[in-house]
């Protein structure tokens, strides 16, 4: 009997170490689909994921040792409490309605707006203009440049920057403010674009075929809160009528 | 007997090493045979962003991980996530893309999962590490803002099926992209109509009187001609259609007049006024009043009407005065259509579109004949500038 349970033992720890070894290897990794993957390790501290009760779940964590980005040209891994294995793009404008009232030929109109991304497990996003400039009934549509310019007043100019502009800089007001890194700069990381990050420069650029980067990120980035400041000048000739414009953004991540 | 037990023990010993062994492998041997690998680079660019927009055009690109030869694929649009083999929660044109109406140039498209995904077949390239793009038109947008996600996957030729994300079946390459609709940012500014006009002497609001003759006598001469050019005009309008400067008025007149202030009514007592269609050279001794109008330099196609047009000289550069030069006068005085006598008046300008401010001159010249009568002749001149926006 003795020797039979010598025999027994082994062969039951074996089965009870195969069972329990991948849940070694990978602890609470989301391994999923049909032929594995794991996206996500937990090495100790107190994160669980998806902690349920029979009413409600929670993903849980404390005492994370390192939380962030890291990558090489070709890879990157994100650690922290919570790196779930979906791709995420979230891109949020808040809806605006900006009526600037009549234009003028010799004080310039500002406006803002804001709007916010976040995208996961990428390789960046950028956030293009998708819309033409302002156009009244008549069919004219507002001058603009390709190029960061100053503020002319008297001259017909639509243009938009993404970065605080302050009459120091030459603006001609205070306003608007620079891209905001949600929580901090640690997680989030995007950035106005070239031609949109200079104060009291604007430019606005659009073709139908290929809207202008605005605003960018290289990685994945947690949130980053983005205010454009609009500018808006006429000439004397501006032609007469209700100018108006969806501004549409388009925000996409590669994966 | 001890030496079968230990035989025995040995064997079970290594048999449970091999059970070990096999089920750390397992896992590894079951994705090796399978061979599927994830898209890279990866992406769906919307043509716009806004919800529950039309005719939308996702571009949607990725690297294959494999080689395969004519290839169907499945864009499957969900909102709950990216992941191939999940359920896919997605309610067409509302939490995602609605593509009854979708298209892919050379492809068969058919739409998946009551229109919130496609399969696509047909003849194509698709090569490992070489980027291949879809451009799926026709797409309508949800109508919810947020995110959504479209899950990609590739399967051999003819492979396809009835499958979606949700129940993928035997594939080759699968990818998750995320996306967004978002809400538009909606601006409105408004441009005033505008039209200043301004006749003046030496600035607007100063209503020039011009005084034509000696200057110490102020009379004409039949052997002088003498002209002023006192008057000046600022226009500038943003009118997009044009803009016309009509003059009304009569030539020069004497006060007391018997009859009308037109030239060749009876009992009128007038300077003859220069009204050939085109203007015409001062000529002492001749009675001739005209004027012409200075638009040198302008940079909106503003123009003179005949007969107000100096073709010698563009009217530009004279001075109040005696005349000798060969500048070209004229004054359409007639009471029918453009005459200044006409309830509209003598068109004196003309632009075809919005005129930047200009300030131009019109000047005036007189001659008088053996045979003109004697006494004070004025005129007053109103002009009117007229935009059409």
């Amino acid at each position: 009997m003795l020797a039979w349970k010598k025999l027994i033992a082994p062969l039951i720890g074996g089965v009870i170490v195969a069972a329990a070894l991948p849940v070694m290897v990978g602890a609470t990794g989301q391994s999923a689909s049909s032929n594995y993957s794991v996206d996500q390790v937990n090495f100790g501290g107190g994160t669980q994921l998806h902690a349920c009760s029979s009413s409600y779940c929670s993903d849980q964590t404390a005492g994370d040792l390192t939380v962030g980005n890291t990558k090489s040209s070709s890879y990157q891994a994100n650690t922290g409490s919570q790196t779930a294995r979906n791709e995420y793009l979230q891109l949020i404008v808040n809806a605006t309605n900006i009526d600037t009232g009549g234009l003028s030929t010799s004080t310039p109109t500002t406006a803002t707006a804001t709007f916010s991304v976040k995208s996961y497990l990428a390789g960046g996003y950028v956030v293009v203009n998708a819309s033409p400039p302002p156009q009244n009934g008549g069919g004219h549509t507002m001058a603009t440049s390709t190029t960061a310019v100053a503020s002319t007043a008297g001259t017909e100019q639509f243009g938009i920057n993404v970065v605080a502009n302050t009459t120091a800089c030459g603006a001609p007001a205070n306003y608007g403010a620079n891209p905001v890194q949600v929580p901090s700069g640690s997680f989030s990381f995007g950035q106005a674009a070239n031609g949109y990050n200079t104060c009291g420069q604007y430019k606005y650029a659009y073709t139908a075929a290929n809207g202008n980067i605005i605003a960018s990120s290289l990685s994945s980035s947690g949130e980053t809160d983005y205010t454009i400041s609009y500018i808006f000048n006429i000439s004397p000739t501006t032609p007469a009528g209700t100018y108006t414009m969806n501004h549409v953004l388009v925000a996409t991540s590669t994966f | 007997m001890k030496n079968l037990k230990n035989s025995l023990q040995t064997a079970i010993y290594a048999l449970s090493a091999a059970v070990v062994l096999v089920a750390a492998l397992l896992p590894v041997l079951a994705n090796t045979a399978s061979a599927v690998a994830q898209v890279t680079s990866r992406s769906i660019t919307m043509s716009t962003s806004a919800p529950s927009a039309t005719n939308v055009t996702y571009t949607t690109t990725f690297t294959p991980a494999s080689t395969t030869t004519n290839p169907d694929y499945i864009v499957d649009f969900c909102s709950n996530d990216p992941l191939v083999g999940d359920s896919c929660t997605a309610t067409a044109g509302t939490d995602v893309p609605n593509m009854s109406s979708a298209a892919v140039s050379g492809f068969t498209v058919t739409t998946i999962g009551s229109n919130r995904g496609i399969k696509l077949t047909g003849t194509n390239t698709y090569t490992s590490g070489t980027p291949k793009t879809l451009t799926i038109t026709g797409v309508t947008n949800p109508s919810n803002t947020g995110t959504f996600y479209a899950r990609i996957l590739v399967y051999a030729n003819g492979g396809a099926g009835a499958n979606t994300s949700a129940s993928p079946g035997a594939y080759v390459d699968y990818g998750g992209v995320a996306l967004s609709t978002a809400s538009n940012i909606s601006i409105t500014a408004k441009v005033f109509e505008t039209l200043s006009f301004c006749v003046f002497q030496t600035s607007c609001g100063t209503a020039p009187s011009l005084t034509l003759g000696d200057p110490t006598t102020g009379a004409l001469s039949t052997s002088t001609a003498y002209i002023n050019s006192n008057a000046k005009y600022t226009l500038a309008t943003n009118a997009g259609s044009g803009v016309t400067v009509f003059m009304r008025g009569t030539t020069l007149c004497r006060p007391g007049n018997a009859g009308s202030c037109t030239t060749g009514t009876a009992n009128a007592y007038t300077i003859t006024s220069q009204k050939p269609s085109a203007a015409t050279f001062s000529t002492p001794g001749s009675e001739q009043f005209g004027m012409c109008a200075d638009v040198t330099g302008n940079t909106s196609s503003l123009a003179a009407t005949a007969p107000y047009i100096d073709t010698a000289n563009g009217c530009h550069s004279l001075t109040t005065g005696t005349y000798s030069g060969t500048s070209l006068f004229g004054f359409d005085d007639d009471t029918t259509s453009g005459g200044t006598n006409f309830s509209g008046g003598s068109q004196v300008l003309s632009a075809p579109g919005a005129v930047t401010s200009y300030t131009g001159g019109f000047t005036f010249a007189a001659n008088i004949a053996n045979t003109t009568e004697a006494g004070i002749y004025q005129t007053s001149l109103n002009m009117v500038a007229t935009s059409t926006f």
